[in-house]
C-alpha cells in the first residue's frame, strides 16, 4: 500500500513537472530563437525604425505602437469601470450585483475574432467617418476595441476590490452621516486603490497581448506615426506584426528569429506587468 | 444640492452606465446574429464550404473547432490535475508552491499568439508534427492549463478538512485517500474546469492560426498530421475580405455559431458548477 | 419637558425572525438611559433602528414609530444622513481610518458641516478636549491614529462623532473591547457628556449600567 502511494506521487511529481516545463520550455524557446538577431543586431533591433523583410529589422514602431494603443486603452477604460464598480459595489442589491457579474463573466468570454469582426464592420467605419480619415484603421480603433475587450476584467477585478474593503469602515462612515456616495468615495475607493491597481495592471496585461482583434483594425503600418501624437493613424503593435508575418517564414531564418525576438521582449513586458498586478491583487487581499 | 440630492444624481447615472455595460452583452449577441442571418440557411451547419467560403455552410470548420477543442483539453486534464494534488497533497516547501503559483499566474496572462508561434516550433517542427490538428491540441492544452488548474485547486480548498482526516483516521493510504475522498469531492471543480477549458479553446485563433489549420481542402482529418479547418480562422480569412458582402456575411454566421458555442458551454459550466456543489457539500 | 425620544410600539423583522416585539418608551433630554440583558435579545438592532443602521439589511422590516423630537424617522421625507448626523453612533470595537488623528477627527466633519480650514485645528482641539484625549496626543496628531490604545481609540471616535455635532449619542456596547482604565475613562466620559447630549446605552454589564444610567431597560421587555 505504502509502495502504491510512493508510486503515484511520482506519477503526479512528473505531471506536475510537466507542467513547470510549460513556462519554463517557453522561456527558453523565445530566448533561444531570438539569439541569432540579437547577436547581430544588438539593441539596435529594439532603436531600429525599419522593418524591411530580408534587408533590415527595427522593432521600435511595434513598440511604440503596443505601448500607446494600450496606454489608450487604458485612459478610456479607467473612469467608466470606476464609475461602474462603485455602483456595483456600493450601491446594488446582491441579486443584480450577481447579474451582472455574470453578465461581465460572459463578455470576457467573447472571441478575439468576434471582436474584430465587430471593429472591422463598424468601429473602423465609424472612426472613419466621425473624424474624416482616409482609412479608418488607426491607433485609436485599436485602442477602442481593446478598451471594449479589457473592460470586464478590469471592472470586475476592481469591483471586487471594493467589496473586499471591510464593512466597519463603512459602518463608521455612515454612521457618522456620511451619504452612501460620500463614504464610496472617501473610504472604499482609497482602501481599493491597491486592488484597483491591480485591476488596471492586468488588463494592460490582456490588452498588450491580444492579437486577433488588433490586427484587424490597428492599419498594420510599420511606421511611427508623424507627428509622434497622432493617434489617427495606422500603426503597428508587436502581437498584430507576429500575426501577420509567422506564417511566412516559420521555423528558421533572420525573419523568424526577429519575429521571436519581437515575442521575447513582449512575453517580458507582459510577464512584469502581469507579476506586479498579481502583487498589488494580493497585498490588498491580505486586509 | 444637499448630499441626498446629490447622491440621487450620481445614482441615476450610475445606473444608466451600468445598464449600459449590461446591455454590451445583449448589443454584441443582436447584433451578431442579425448581421448572420442571410447566411444561417437550414443547411448552414450542414454543409460543407463553397466559393472558398463566399456561400454555403460550415460544417467542417464546426467539426475542426470541436475537435481542436476536445484534443486540448483531454491531454491537458490529467496534468492539470495531477500537478494540482501534487501540490496541494505531497508539496511542503513553500519555495517551491510559490514557483507553481507564478508560474500557473505567468502561462495565464501569456500572449497566447507566443504560445502558437513556440508551440508550433517544438511540437510541429521538433517533434515533426507538422501543420496538424494534432500540434493545435496540443498548444491549446498548454494555454487552457491553468484554466482547469483554478477550477480543481478551488474545489480541492474549499473541502472541509474533517474529510481528510476521516480518511487517515481510518487508516487509508495516501493514494487511497485521494483516488477515494480528494478526487470525488473535486469532480465539481474537475467538470467546471474542463467546460470553462473547452469554452477558452474554442474561442483561441492566434494560438493556432499557423500551426494546425487550413483554409480550404481538407475536409475532415485523415491523419494524425493533417491540419483543419476551423471556425475561428474561417471567420479570419472573411474578415479580411471586408469589400465583399456575401463573405462577410459568412463570416458573422460563422462567428454566431462560435458565439453560441462559447456561452452554452460556460453557462453549462456554471451550472453544474452550483448543482455539483451543492451535492459535494452535502 | 417633553422627551427627546418616543419609541410607540416597535416591532422588528429580519426575513421570518422576529426581533423586536411591540416595545416602546420614551427617553429625557440630556440622560443616559442603558438598555441592559443577554446578547441576542434584540438592543443592538433597537439601537441601529434609531439612526436608520438596518435600512442597508435586506429583508429589516418594521412596524411602530420612532419619534425624535417630534419626527417620525422613517418618513419617507426625512435626510437619512441628516439623521445619522443628529444622531451618533459609537461602535463595540473602535474602527480608525488608516490616517493620521488630526484626519480622524476631522473625517466626518470635514464633508458636512461646511466648515473652513482655518477652524480645523479649533476643532479638532475642542472635541479631543472634550474627550479627555487632547493631553494625550496634542504633542501627535500626525501620527497614525491605528498607533494608539484601544482604549484611546475608542475615546477618538467619540470625539471624531462629536465633531459632526449630534444631539443624541448610541453606544453599543463601547466598552467591551477595553480594559478596566480606559473603561472607567469611558464612563466618567458618560457623565460629562450628558450635559450637552442625550445617550443611550447598550451593554450587558449590570453594575456599568447602575453606575452610569438615569434609567434602565431590561431587555425582556423588548422581546
Amino acid at each position: 500500500m505504502k509502495n502504491e502511494s510512493q508510486c503515484m506521487m511520482w506519477v503526479f511529481a512528473c505531471l506536475n513537472f510537466m507542467f513547470l516545463c510549460c513556462m519554463g520550455g517557453l522561456f527558453f524557446f523565445l530566448v533561444h530563437e531570438s539569439f541569432p538577431i540579437i547577436k547581430l543586431y544588438g539593441l539596435d533591433f529594439w532603436f531600429g525604425q525599419d522593418w524591411w523583410v530580408g534587408e533590415t529589422y527595427g522593432a521600435l514602431p511595434m513598440l511604440y505602437g503596443s505601448t500607446l494603443v494600450t496606454a489608450l486603452a487604458c485612459l478610456l477604460v479607467l473612469p467608466l469601470a470606476l464609475a461602474v464598480a462603485i455602483f456595483i459595489s456600493e450601491f446594488l442589491t446582491s441579486m443584480n450585483r450577481r447579474f451582472v457579474k455574470a453578465v461581465l463573466e460572459l463578455l470576457a468570454g467573447v472571441p478575439g475574432i468576434v471582436y474584430g469582426l465587430l471593429g472591422v464592420t463598424f468601429l473602423s467605419l465609424w472612426i472613419k467617418d466621425i473624424f474624416g480619415l482616409l482609412d479608418g484603421n488607426t491607433l485609436v480603433t485599436a485602442a477602442c476595441l481593446l478598451s471594449i475587450m479589457i473592460l470586464p476584467t478590469v471592472l470586475t477585478l476592481s469591483e471586487d476590490a471594493m467589496r473586499a474593503v471591510p464593512a466597519e469602515y463603512r459602518e463608521n462612515a455612515l454612521g457618522l452621516g456620511l451619504s452612501k456616495w460620500q463614504t464610496a468615495i472617501t473610504v472604499v475607493l482609497p482602501q481599493a486603490l491597491p486592488g484597483i491597481m491591480g485591476a488596471v495592471l492586468l488588463g494592460i496585461g490582456r490588452a498588450m497581448g491580444e492579437t486577433i482583434a488588433v490586427m484587424l483594425v490597428v492599419g498594420s503600418l510599420d511606421r511611427i506615426p508623424d507627428p509622434w501624437f497622432n493617434i489617427f493613424s495606422s500603426a503597428q503593435t508587436i502581437p498584430s506584426k507576429l500575426g501577420r508575418e509567422a506564417a511566412e517564414s516559420i521555423g528558421e531564418g533572420t525573419h523568424w528569429s526577429a519575429l521571436m525576438a519581437l515575442g521575447l521582449t513582449l512575453f517580458l513586458m507582459v510577464l512584469v506587468i502581469s507579476f506586479m498586478g498579481n502583487r498589488f491583487l494580493k497585498r490588498e487581499r491580505k486586509l | 444640492m444637499s448630499a441626498a440630492a446629490f447622491e440621487r444624481c450620481m445614482i441615476i447615472f450610475l445606473s444608466l452606465l451600468t445598464l449600459l455595460i449590461s446591455s454590451l452583452l445583449l448589443i454584441i449577441l443582436v447584433t451578431v446574429f442579425i448581421k448572420g442571418l442571410p447566411a444561417l440557411h437550414s443547411g448552414f451547419f450542414m454543409e460543407a464550404s463553397e466559393n472558398f467560403g463566399r456561400s454555403g455552410g460550415i460544417f467542417y470548420q464546426l467539426m475542426g473547432t470541436l475537435l481542436l477543442m476536445t484534443g486540448a483539453v483531454l491531454v491537458s486534464l490529467p496534468v492539470a490535475l495531477g500537478s494540482v494534488i501534487y501540490q496541494t497533497q505531497f508539496l511542503k516547501s513553500k519555495s517551491l508552491k510559490e514557483v507553481c503559483r507564478l508560474s500557473a499566474q505567468m502561462l495565464n496572462a501569456t500572449p497566447t499568439i507566443l504560445f502558437g508561434l513556440v508551440g508550433y516550433l517544438f511540437f510541429g517542427v521538433y517533434l515533426k508534427t507538422g501543420v496538424s490538428w494534432v500540434t493545435g491540441s496540443l498548444i491549446l492544452s498548454i494555454m487552457i492549463l491553468p484554466t482547469l488548474q483554478i477550477s480543481i485547486r478551488e474545489a480541492i480548498e474549499a473541502m472541509p478538512q474533517k474529510y481528510k482526516d476521516t480518511g487517515m483516521a481510518l487508516g487509508l493510504s495516501r493514494w487511497e485517500q485521494i483516488k477515494s475522498i480528494i478526487i470525488p469531492q473535486c469532480y465539481y471543480g474537475i467538470i467546471t474546469g474542463v467546460f470553462l477549458g473547452l469554452a477558452r479553446a474554442a474561442g483561441e485563433t492566434a494560438a493556432i492560426m499557423f500551426a494546425a489549420t487550413t483554409f480550404s481542402g481538407i475536409q475532415f482529418p485523415e491523419t494524425f498530421e493533417d491540419p483543419v479547418p476551423t471556425l475561428q480562422t474561417h471567420m479570419l480569412v472573411l474578415t479580411q475580405e471586408a469589400a465583399n458582402p456575401k463573405a462577410i456575411a459568412q463570416a458573422w454566421g460563422a462567428g454566431w455559431v462560435l458565439l453560441a458555442l462559447v456561452f452554452i458551454l460556460t453557462i453549462t459550466a456554471w451550472i453544474l458548477r452550483s448543482r455539483l456543489k451543492m451535492e459535494a457539500e452535502l | 419637558m417633553s422627551p427627546v425620544v418616543e419609541i410607540k410600539n416597535l416591532s422588528v423583522n429580519y426575513g421570518a425572525i422576529k426581533v423586536i416585539d411591540n416595545f416602546s418608551c420614551e427617553v429625557k433630554e440630556n440622560s443616559v438611559t442603558t438598555i441592559i440583558g443577554p446578547s441576542g435579545c434584540g438592543k443592538s438592532t433597537l439601537l441601529r433602528c434609531l439612526c436608520r443602521m438596518n435600512d442597508r439589511i435586506e429583508d429589516f422590516k418594521h412596524t411602530g414609530q420612532i419619534l425624535i423630537r417630534g419626527e417620525n424617522i422613517y418618513d419617507p421625507d426625512v435626510d437619512v444622513y441628516e439623521l445619522r448626523r443628529r444622531v451618533g453612533m459609537i461602535f463595540q470595537k473602535p474602527c480608525v481610518f488608516p490616517k493620521s488623528i488630526f484626519e480622524n477627527v476631522l473625517f466626518g466633519a470635514k464633508h458636512l458641516n461646511g466648515i473652513e480650514k482655518k477652524d480645523y485645528e479649533s476643532l479638532v482641539e475642542r472635541v479631543l478636549t472634550e474627550v479627555n484625549l487632547w493631553g494625550e496626543v496634542k504633542n501627535r496628531l500626525d501620527n497614525l491614529a491605528t498607533t494608539l490604545s484601544i482604549g484611546q481609540q475608542q475615546r477618538l471616535a467619540i470625539a471624531r462623532t462629536l465633531a459632526v455635532e449630534p444631539d443624541i449619542l448610541l453606544m453599543d456596547e463601547p466598552t467591551s473591547s477595553l480594559d478596566p482604565e480606559s473603561t472607567a475613562a469611558i464612563e466618567s466620559l458618560m457623565q460629562t457628556l450628558k450635559s450637552n447630549h442625550t445617550l443611550l446605552l447598550v451593554t450587558h454589564l449590570p453594575e456599568q449600567a447602575e453606575k452610569v444610567s438615569d434609567k434602565m431597560i431590561f431587555c425582556n421587555i423588548i422581546k
